[in-house]
């Protein structure tokens, strides 16, 4: 802020307006990176000169990427690519299909099973959604189970591909509050646990008390599930991704490597696994890379566009000006934290959660900060948020993941939705547990 | 119609046929871009290999990797442009492209023009860098170790920021022409 007391007041509405026209601007539909880098170019310009804020839009592009850290993007990225091509998701879904077939709701709760082990080698929720999509979906169906359920427990449980690491989230979450990327996975170990359990509470309640809602027949006796499996073909099944989490995460932990090249290990043993199981051709080799391009790219542009405004958010003064706002509001930290919650699952009805994160991060760290809250905590109970957002309608991204994954026309959005929400209600029971006992996200990480 | 789209890896990538020399350009920067990536991958399973069984670190990894990530996205933003896989909120423009679609097309070639506006700025705002790199022979890593000089990083992303902002004309371009020819765009 400027020391003339017009100035700074004239700065901060500045930046209100900007945040403004750049929500406008979002809603109307332009990619979100430029809507960023166009409104803080714009913002930086009326404050200062436009070759000051031409020289911000430079150091943008040039220079905030520039950092060894950012690798971890494009290669957590390859990894999930690569296992998503290696058929290591099938096998994970037969190995607990079998050890799940005598329970009722068996195949849900395996879906739920083989997600939270599928997630300890991907960081991404759609590598998750799609790969699940295909895998269990059709498999629910064809042993009765109504497809509402089936497509539901698929986006639900693809949640937990964001808080079991490695996480694409998480490490968003790091760079921009400055906090080490390995606690972060650390902190989401528990959370996902806690999360994936209390999924597996819901499938097996619904099975014994609501059943019509789990099967097309109304009751279990319909679902008579295979037992193709012995322990020994389950075990070979299950070894490649056992190996791969152990050699992520142990090096990762046994201080071999760091997160980033956790990520380049990760994706080359992913890639071992798909070569060896000829899983692999040039053509395919090629279109793993390319996606991998598109969505990398697409991260690390809102990264770049973000850094920008955040520069531009810092020289308008709101960010401090809405901390003494809030502090003096005597709103107390759990009005914060419940008020800046229901604004993040609100964004993800929107927005994508990379841009959610970008976007609200920036202006409520300081808060966080002067709260004294543990940001680790924090930034656990965001990625929850995030991701609640994106299985609320009316456009929540993981659905429409599954839907064009799911490639059936009978299966509606609409049911997609419907699907979810048990499990959207359990998240929102979780996410209430884990802002009271924080012990829940910080214990594993502080050790 | 972002990063969270679905991927189809077993069809191969949906790339439309490069119509045209344009066209053609954008996608061979992206594979360029795809061979950076798989090169750090390499890069750094070598190095951490290296420093674990030999002790033995390869100098000037970090560095190289720091750069190569931005060298990544500028090689690669035009063709994540072209197949449309920018995120953006589709609340109110993918309805509208439904309800009214040539008022949706115009709108969206609007949006386009912006992004003209915003890449043609990246590109005018590296080009002083470039020049400075290129003048004072800048270099990064430790000197005497490892250096490696700046300009061609700033040259890939000069470049690709000017690519994309043609890339975002062209989009541009091709809705208001739909628009104006009143043809549905799929």
């Amino acid at each position: 802020m400027t020391p003339e007391g017009d100035r700074g007041m004239s700065d901060l509405l500045l930046g209100f307006l900007a945040i403004a026209a750049m929500l406008a601007f979002i809603i109307l539909g332009m990619h979100i990176g430029i809507a960023l880098v166009v409104t803080s170019f714009v913002a930086v310009w009326m404050m200062r000169t436009p070759e000051i804020a031409a020289r911000f839009v430079g150091a943008a592009a040039n220079d905030a990427i520039r950092d060894y850290l950012f690798g971890v993007v494009p290669l957590f990225v390859l990894m999930g690519m690569f296992v998503s091509i290696s058929g290591v998701g099938r096998d994970t879904f037969d190995v607990f299909q079998w050890v799940m077939r005598r329970l009722r709701g068996g195949l849900g709760l395996a879906t739920v099973g083989a997600n939270a082990v599928f997630a300890a080698i991907t960081g991404i929720s759609i590598a998750s959604a799609s790969v699940f999509t295909k895998v269990a979906t059709p498999e629910m169906i064809r042993h009765g189970y109504t497809p509402r359920f089936s497509v539901g427990v698929v986006a639900g449980s693809s949640v937990l591909g964001m808080l079991i690491p490695p996480s694409l989230l998480m490490i968003i979450y790091g760079v921009i509050a400055e906090e080490s990327i390995g606690r972060l996975f650390l902190a989401g170990i528990l959370p996902g646990l806690l999360l994936a359990l209390l999924f597996c509470v819901l499938i097996v309640g619904m099975a014994y008390l609501r059943p019509a809602s789990l099967y097309t027949s109304g009751h279990a006796g319909a679902t008579q599930e295979s037992d193709s499996e012995t322990w020994d073909s389950a075990a070979r099944k299950f070894l490649p991704i056992l190996l791969l989490v152990v050699l992520v995460l142990g090096g990762l932990y046994g201080g071999f490597f760091t997160p980033t090249e956790a990520g380049a290990v990760g994706a080359a043993g992913a890639f071992a696994i798909a070569l060896l199981r000829r899983r692999l051709d040039r053509r395919k080799l090629w279109s793993v890379l390319t996606e991998t391009g598109y969505v990398s790219v697409s991260v690390l542009f809102l990264i770049i566009a973000a850094s920008l405004y955040s520069r531009m958010l810092a020289l308008t003064g709101l960010p401090a000006f809405i901390t003494t706002l809030i502090t003096e509001m005597g709103l107390g930290h759990w009005g914060f934290l419940v008020a800046y919650l229901m604004i993040v699952i609100m964004l993800g009805c929107i927005i994508d959660s990379v841009s959610i994160m970008l976007i609200v991060l920036p202006i409520v760290l300081p808060i966080v900060a002067s709260f004294g809250m543990d940001k680790i905590w924090f930034g656990v109970l965001t990625v929850v948020a995030v991701e609640i957002g994106l299985l609320t309608p009316p456009f929540g991204v993981s659905v429409y993941t599954v839907k064009s994954a799911l490639n059936n026309p009978t299966i509606t959005v609409r049911d997609i939705f419907a699907g979810a929400f048990p499990f959207v209600a359990v998240m929102v029971f979780a996410l209430f547990v884990l802002a009271v006992f924080p012990g829940l996200s910080t214990w594993l990480a502080r050790m | 119609m972002s990063y969270e789209a679905p991927t189809d890896l077993e069809s191969g990538p949906s790339v439309p046929p490069p119509s045209s020399l344009f066209g053609r350009v954008i996608d061979g920067l992206n594979g360029l871009g795809s061979v950076v990536i798989a090169l750090v991958m390499v890069l750094m399973c070598a190095d951490v290999f290296m420093r674990n069984a030999f002790n033995q670190p390869i100098e000037g990894v970090a560095e190289m990797v720091a750069s190569s990530i931005i060298v990544i996205v500028f090689l690669q933003l035009p063709a994540t442009l072209r197949h449309g896989r920018m995120s953006r909120a589709d609340l109110f423009l993918a309805p509208l492209m439904v309800s009214r679609p040539r008022a949706g097309l115009w709108l969206r070639g609007a949006l386009s023009l912006v992004g003209v506006l915003a890449c043609a700025l990246m590109a005018y705002a590296t080009w002083p860098l470039f020049v400075r790199a290129w003048t004072y022979a800048e270099f990064f890593g430790v000197e005497g170790v490892f250096t490696f000089p700046t300009w061609p990083m700033r040259l890939v992303v000069f470049t690709g920021a000017a690519l994309a902002a043609l890339q975002y004309a062209l989009l541009a371009w091709q809705d208001w022409r739909d628009a104006r020819g009143g043809q549905r765009h799929v």
